[in-house]
This record gives structure tokens, sequence and C-alpha cells, in this order.
């Protein structure tokens, strides 16, 4: 839509304004300019002079989007690209090539009768922070999957990774996948030493360990940490797994970890 | 009496179909995947057999969505093979069953949690 086709439908008893549909309307501003509103924001304003006016006010919807490009003028489009550019509405130009991104639209972005525009985000800057933001995304999810890629790695014979790693690191992790593959790092053998652990118990390949603990709240139980030595009968991995305090042999532990009575007795099948 | 078939971190409890029918706000889950990794992206997974797989859910006090409370039965209706990408196979045979998930001592918290892998 162009100044003079919305002035064209502005005539008679809807000269000041007119509905173009749900919650739209087209409506005169002063003498020299028509807007479209959609609720309460005049998304878009056409000037005499040819120059018009997109805006969201804040409300980056797809009914917003929707109606910028309904009712823009011809050659323009508003999408967005949540891959290339973020969260941003993108002003699209049909010409000379399609889909030519112009701008992020943030606030309003004014454009002249000869195409030139004002305000609006830079779209290179868009597409470099979004670059940052999935770059960074990448590199959380590396972080998170470190020792298991790398346990993988020593496994195949490749090289022990130069981070650091602590017992401390080791005990802080929740999840159980990262810890085993820490502990492989470490040395079963040696991260049993390091924390002191005994074994109480022992069953078939099970073995309840116990060992001190310095630095934890006591939570009114006595100050040692119970573990169950597993190892997966598929891949013969070992797993230190965390038991309550109370367990007393492999037997309660194991029934305590599955909730479920009888485990060892009851078992089937493992793998 | 023998009839609990562990799968890494996942153990099947044959239930009776009453216990089961007493459980209100059941919900079918779709797909076959029993239970997904958080970090190794790893899937204990149903291959062959025919299975329907119920979650047990809560309505949320402050947004009023259905939440899923962790309880998990899985009806095998047809013998049902059980992979996952670093566990050797197991076979279910058809019945009810009701799917424990492994949990641990969170001795930072003082609490017991869900396994997660």
């Amino acid at each position: 839509m162009t100044y003079y086709e919305a002035d064209r439908r502005l005539q008679g008893r809807c000269k000041n304004s007119r509905r173009l549909e749900n919650n739209t309307y087209l409506e005169r501003r002063g003498e020299n300019a028509i807007a479209v509103r959609f609720h309460a924001t005049d998304v878009l304003t056409f000037r005499k002079d040819g120059s018009w006016t997109a805006s969201t006010g804040g409300w980056n919807t797809v009914t917003t989007r929707d109606r910028l490009s309904r009712y823009s003028p011809p050659g323009y489009s508003f999408g967005s690209d949540a891959s290339q550019y973020g969260q941003g509405m993108v002003v699209y130009r049909h010409s000379p090539r399609m889909w030519t991104p112009l701008c992020i639209l943030e606030g309003t972005v004014t454009f002249a009768a000869d195409g030139s525009l004002k305000g609006g985000g830079d779209i290179e800057e868009a597409r470099e922070d979004r670059r940052k933001e999935r770059n960074q995304v990448a590199r959380e999810r590396y972080q998170e999957r470190f020792w298991l890629l790398a346990a993988r790695r020593v496994q195949r014979g490749g090289k022990v990774p130069r981070k650091p790693l602590t017992l401390e690191m080791i005990q802080a992790e929740a999840n159980v996948s990262t810890r085993t593959a820490m502990i492989r790092i470490y040395g079963l053998e040696r991260y049993l030493v390091a924390v002191k652990a005994e074994s109480i118990d022992t069953v078939g390949e099970y073995s309840l360990l116990t060992y001190p603990l310095e630095d934890s709240p006591s939570w009114g139980r006595e100050r040692v940490l119970r573990a169950l030595k597993m190892t997966c009968p598929s891949t013969g991995t070992c797993y230190i797994h965390p038991v309550d305090p109370s367990c007393r042999s492999v037997s309660e532990a194991l029934d305590w970890i599955f909730q479920t009575p009888g485990y060892l007795n009851r078992l089937q099948a493992e793998a | 009496m023998k009839d609990l078939i562990r799968h890494g971190d996942l153990l099947f409890v044959p239930v009776k179909k009453t216990q089961v029918s007493e459980v209100e706000g059941l919900r079918e889950v779709s797909g076959k995947v029993i239970e997904r990794g958080e970090v190794t992206g790893h899937a204990h997974r149903v291959t062959e057999g025919d299975v329907t797989i119920e979650e047990h859910v809560r309505k949320s006090w402050q947004s009023g969505d259905m939440l899923p409370t962790g309880i998990r039965y899985m009806t095998v209706h047809t013998p049902a093979t059980v992979t996952h990408e670093e566990h050797k196979p197991v076979t279910l045979l058809p019945g009810l069953y009701e799917i424990m998930r492994a949990r641990e001592f969170d001795y930072t918290a003082g609490l017991g949690r869900r396994v997660m892998d």
C-alpha cells in the first residue's frame, strides 16, 4: 500500500478511519499522513512525500509481521530468520534481488521516497551477534560433554586431556555419565585411594563402599559417603553410585537405588 | 520369583493391571523412546514389538499445565526388545511393567535424586 492507495480508501463516511481487518484500521494522521493501526500501534505510516515508517511498537508477533507485510508498499516484506539474525524482525526488499535483508526492525524504521532508510538495527551486526550466540551454545555444549568425549578418545588410545581434573570436580559432577567418564580418566583405583574408600559388603560384581565425608553437611546422618560400585554387564564400565548413607549392605543399596524391595533375589536379567 | 529386568539405569518391574487402573492422570507417550540421556543423547528405545508407554501427569498449581511426575508404565502387547547404544538388548514378555529409574543420593542437598546420564 502507498499513501495514495490509502487515501483512495479513506473516502466518504470513512474519510478518517476504515476497518481493514480484525483489530486493524486505516486512519488519517493529520493532513499528510495515513497510518495502519493494529490494536493501539501505528505499525505503518504513509506520508504524502512518498516516505513511510514501519514500527512494531515492541510487539514482535506473527500478526504484527503479517500486517506489516500485507500493507507495506510493494517490494518490501517483514519476516524473521532466527537461525541467521536472532529473534528480531527482519525487513526484506525484493529488488534488485528477492529477499534481500535490509535491517532489523528495532523501534521505528523510516523509508524515504528514494528508498533510503533511517533507523533499524544493522543486519550484519545481527548476523554476527547470532553467530557469536551459536558459538557460545556450541562451546557450552562442548564443555558439558568434554569429559565424555575425552574418555572416549582415551579409550581409543588417544591422549589424556591436559585440563586439570580434581577429586572435588568429580564429586561435584551431577551427571552420572560425565562422572563415570571423569573417574575413568582419573583412574578408578586412584579415585578409590584418594577418597579413602573401604568396601563393607560385596556381592558378585557389586561392592558397597564407604568413605569419610569431610566438607559436606551431615543432614543428621553419619558423616560418611556410601556408594555402590557397579559394573555394567554390557560394557564392563565401572560406576560409582552414591546411595543413602543408611544403606548397610549391597542388597539394601540396590533396593534403595531402584526403589524395589528384594532386587537381588528377584533379578531375572540385566544388561 | 525372578521377575525384574534391568537395562542400564532402568528397571522394569511387572505390576498388576488392577494396581495401575487405580492410578489417575495417565497420558500416553508417543514414540518408542522410553528414556533419553541428558548429556549423552543415548536412549532406551523399543526397537521390536508392540508396546504402549504411559506416564503419570499432575496439574501444575502455578500454570495449570499437566506435568509428568516421572512415573511411567509400559504395556507390552507382543514380545518387545529394548535397546540402548551402550547396553545389550533385553527382551520383555507381554505384560504390564512399571519403569523404575535408578536414583542416587546427592550428598550436598541431602536428598535422593534421579540419575542423569
